[in-house]
């Protein structure tokens, strides 16, 4: 109670200080992953894409196909340094990517009194923003309450995506498969328009 | 039908009158009566109703505009009164202030104006405002009073398919509004104390002096209220019709310019007016204001220009910052 006292003081202090504009909401943090890969979990409120018939909320339990409460992302692009052909700071494409969300806990195993927690699996898909590509999806939460979320990211040759290995043009082999993973309180996405 | 329409324009023109009058006392244009206000005598009062004036002056004994809406019934109705519409100096009236009725609502009005306006634009610009949110969101999750992220009522939010409002964001942004007022009142107060108490002689005490100086703020208070409304109507410019943004920021920031100017000119003049003291204190007062001027522009400035925070995964996806 007293650091959250401190913290709003903090806060509101900083509050009339010249800042800026709203941002997406962390989960992992910023990873870097076998010094290949730069990696982030993040949620923004819900936005509408095309094609349509990929816009299909995921959800999980009572009330299936109900309205997102978030757009779940995958941020990956590779290190400076590296030399897997997408360029420094560049968007690796045609990875894989399957996540689970689940409520109260880490994992969606029985607690001790046996009771399942509420819990969502899925895949990201590739997409654009004004800001760059990612990997990402409309997700149905359960309401209010502490999340935790964990996402296998498989590589790109993974799904066929093939690589140069002669002296002249090749590049590194792609980063192992790696899973990265985070918590976030959702109470509610708030204003629209998150970016 | 039309009467009606008339009738519900006219009530809505009444509910803003306080804020139109406030800014009518800026204005070139004044109706006065054109042999001068008659002196008030006892049995008289300034305001009367079901007279010719829709905002019940007494009309030969008009001196202030603040209830003005400048419909002109009085000079160019069938039935004259006797008063004629002149032009005076931009912003006489506030410079003059204690010939033309000021009253303590309307101090409290400019003082809470600029405050009030930056913060229902700051919460959708600063960073900050969505910490704050969470820090107050978590400590009611952590309790689990599970009410505070219910639905708010539509007709005190917006619910969209991606946008819910809950009553957290509705308290948080009240709250987070009001902060912003009172904190930069309570500024403006302090400084607007400093110089009044400096500059008070017998014949201008400091609460006349308090009073004096704060009407000199009117151009920055009403100013702050016109970015405020405005924010829609640039985004419409911007959206629908391509104003491109650096058009849009220099408009805002010429506008806001002009205020701050105009606020330190009339300010600058009634300082100038105050016989007894010292050039030296007067520079001191004034230079209090003129920090209270450079405190306005601060808070506003986010909003004016637009400032965009940007985390660290923007900033990696725009390649603003290369991972390493």
């Amino acid at each position: 109670m007293k650091v959250n006292i401190s913290k709003l003081l903090l806060t509101l202090m900083l509050s009339f200080l010249v800042g800026s504009v709203y941002a997406d909401n962390p989960i992992s943090g910023v990873k870097k992953i076998q010094g290949k890969v730069e990696a982030d979990l993040i949620w923004v409120e819900p936005v509408t894409m095309e094609p349509t018939v990929t816009t299909g909320v995921v959800a999980h339990g009572r009330g299936l196909n109900r309205k997102p409460d978030i757009h779940n992302e995958l941020d990956q692009h590779e290190l400076k340094g590296t030399k897997m052909g997408f360029g420094a700071g560049g968007w690796l494409s045609n990875c894989q990517v399957a996540c689970v969300i689940v409520k109260g806990q880490k994992t969606p195993l029985k607690d001790k009194d046996g009771k399942q927690p509420w819990f969502v699996v899925f895949s990201m898909m590739s997409m654009v923003a004004n800001d760059g590509p990612h990997y990402g999806r409309n997700v149905a939460l359960d309401g209010p309450g502490t999340y935790y979320e964990t996402c296998q990211v498989n590589p790109p040759d993974w799904l066929g995506f093939f690589r140069h290995t002669d002296k002249a043009s090749g590049v590194s082999p792609f980063f192992k498969p790696y899973e990265i993973s985070g918590s976030f309180k959702f109470i509610g996405s708030g204003k629209a328009g998150g970016y | 039908m039309p009467d009606q329409i008339t009738l519900a324009s006219m009530y809505f023109l009444e509910r803003l009158r306080k804020i139109l009058g406030v800014v009518s006392r800026l204005g070139a244009i004044d109706f006065r009566p054109n042999r001068g206000a008659l002196k008030l005598s006892k049995d008289k009062k300034y305001y009367v109703d079901g007279r010719l004036c829709p905002t019940n002056y007494n009309l030969p004994y008009k001196v202030s505009t603040n209830n003005c809406i400048t419909c002109g019934a009085c000079a160019h109705g069938k039935k004259k009164s006797g008063l004629g519409i002149y032009l005076r100096k931009p912003g006489s009236e506030v410079n003059n202030i204690l010939k033309h009725h000021p009253n303590w609502y309307e101090v409290l009005f400019i003082l809470l104006s600029p405050g009030i306006s930056a913060g229902g634009f700051l919460w959708l610009i600063l960073h900050q405002y969505q910490q704050l949110r969470n820090i107050i969101g978590d400590w009611f999750l952590d309790r689990n009073y599970m009410w505070m992220f219910k639905y708010a009522s539509v007709w005190i939010s917006s619910q969209r398919w991606n946008q819910h409002y809950n009553w957290l964001d509705v308290s948080m942004i009240t709250f987070y509004m009001m902060s912003y007022a009172i904190v930069v009142a309570l500024i403006s107060s302090i400084l607007i104390t400093i110089t009044a108490f400096l500059l008070r002689t017998k014949s201008q005490p400091f609460k006349t002096n308090f009073l004096i100086l704060t009407y000199q703020y009117t151009p920055v208070a009403i100013l702050s209220i016109v970015i405020g409304l405005c924010g829609k109507f640039f985004q419409v410019m911007a959206h629908d019709f391509h104003m491109p943004a650096q058009l849009i920021i220099s408009i805002k920031s010429i506008l806001l310019a002009l205020s701050i100017l105009w606020t330190i000119y009339l300010t600058g003049r009634v300082i100038k007016k105050i016989s007894q003291k010292s050039r030296f204190i007067k520079y001191i007062g004034f230079s209090v204001l003129l920090i209270n001027m450079s405190i306005i522009v601060v808070m506003w400035w986010p909003a004016i220009a637009d400032h965009k925070y940007m985390s660290q995964v923007e900033k990696i996806r725009k390649h603003i910052v290369i991972p390493g």
